[in-house]
């Protein structure tokens, strides 16, 4: 296996959001674990990328700009401060109930228990998970139509 | 037009009918924030955004059609089971479908065929609370009376008969054949409602033509897995399929 391919190897299960990752071939093994650390680094750089308002913001009034550096100056806490929505299935996640509805929940969003959250469709049919935390909305985990499994971290919160 | 329902146990004992609606689901889903019961029924002469599974509508005269929601709250499955809820409504529709004519298939996951024809719709919707199913709507499109499709392929229950059936009565029987699909389910006879599926499953122990990853291939539909996979033989052994992984070729 060249380096890039390992590169791109770790970059891929960087952004799948999988906390640990053990592959075996006859030529190598090679075994992935994802540290409190990294995970925060990984929180960091995330929102810039997803949060797509990011691109309107700078023209728009100057505290804008102000709450996105408050906002990317609080993953530089310890990522266990923050709070899991986990998938209860296998499935496909959809954040919004129809294509055309606008998404449950974004960055930023304040959410109470029991709120709606995203939806997890398999065999058709469509569940609805509601959040077993309240707080803030800190990270999307999981890219709209993309598959998710048993247990897997969908949204990032943040308690405070 | 629609009155409570009198021959069932706990289907339609409440039942909600508007004349005009988007989605039956929709208001459902309101009804269940209020706190409805299980068995609540919500149904519309005219259900003007009518879905289907994700973005797909669903196509149905006013007046002509059964087109409606129930409210289940099937606290005793585990999220893991909840295909149950589309082997149980699939085979509840089949069978009140087979009281009037042989040729009623249910189509993996859950519509219902008759020979290579859609006449059945049914979109599930489930809420989750703390890991569980905490309740479920259940959509139902049945084309009863309709005489003409914009497109060619669904057809209509009279349109198999040659008879007009009313639709009052069509619920009423329908509700019962949920009922007892439902309740089996909740005694635990799995094993019974897994058998029935088989034996009602379009295409099933016969050779067809599928397409997965862009390939066409022959198989055979072998069994439906617990969590509602598709299991198919062919060449290459057996394989098991997700919704959308597989395509049969009609």
């Amino acid at each position: 296996m060249k380096t890039k391919e390992i590169r791109d190897l770790i970059d891929f299960i960087s952004k799948s959001g999988l906390n640990e990752v053990n592959i075996e071939t006859e030529e190598l093994k090679l075994s992935v674990k994802r540290d409190a650390e990294v995970q925060t680094k990984f929180v960091e750089s995330a929102p810039v990328v997803s949060q797509t308002p990011a691109v309107s913001a700078p023209t728009q009034a100057p505290t804008t700009p102000a709450t996105e550096a408050s906002e990317s100056s609080k993953p530089q806490e310890p990522s266990n401060n923050y709070l899991e929505v986990k998938s209860p299935m296998i499935g496909t996640f959809y954040r919004s109930a129809n294509p055309d509805s606008p998404p449950f929940v974004a960055v930023g969003d304040k959410i109470e228990q029991g709120q709606p959250v995203c939806i997890i469709e398999a065999m058709k049919l469509f569940n609805e998970i509601e959040s077993e935390v309240s707080g803030t909305i800190v990270k999307v985990m999981v890219e709209n139509a993309s598959p998710v499994e048993f247990d897997q971290v969908l949204f990032l919160v943040d308690p405070s | 037009m629609y009155k409570i329902l009198a021959k069932t146990l706990f289907i339609g004992k409440n039942l909600v009918f508007l004349p005009s609606c988007h989605s039956t689901n929709d208001i459902a889903q309101e009804l269940l924030s209020e706190g409805t019961l299980e068995g609540t029924v919500i149904i519309t002469e005219n259900q003007t955004n009518g879905r289907g599974q994700r973005g797909s509508g669903w196509e149905s005269e006013p007046g002509k059609n059964l087109t409606f929601s129930l409210v289940l709250k099937p606290t005793f499955l585990s999220v893991q089971q909840q295909f149950e809820l589309n082997r149980v409504v699939s085979l509840a529709v089949c069978d009140f479908l087979n009281t009037f004519s042989t040729g009623f298939q249910v189509k993996w996951p859950n519509d219902i065929y008759y020979h290579d024809r859609k006449i059945c719709g049914i979109l599930i919707q489930n809420s989750i609370r703390q890991g569980r199913i905490e309740s479920s709507i259940v959509g139902i499109g049945l084309n009863i009376n309709q005489q003409i499709f914009k497109e060619q392929k669904p057809i209509s229950l009279s349109r198999v008969t040659g008879e007009f059936v009313p639709l009052p009565e069509a619920l009423e029987a329908l509700a019962q054949h949920i009922e007892t699909r439902y309740l089996t389910l909740k005694a635990g006879n799995r094993e019974r409602l897994h058998k029935d599926y088989l034996h009602k499953l379009y295409r099933f122990g016969e050779e067809y033509l599928y397409r997965a990853n862009g390939e066409l291939f022959n198989g055979r539909i072998t069994d439906v897995s617990p969590e509602g996979k598709l299991e198919v033989e062919s060449k290459k052994g057996i394989q098991q399929f997700d919704f959308k992984e597989v395509e049969f070729i009609i």
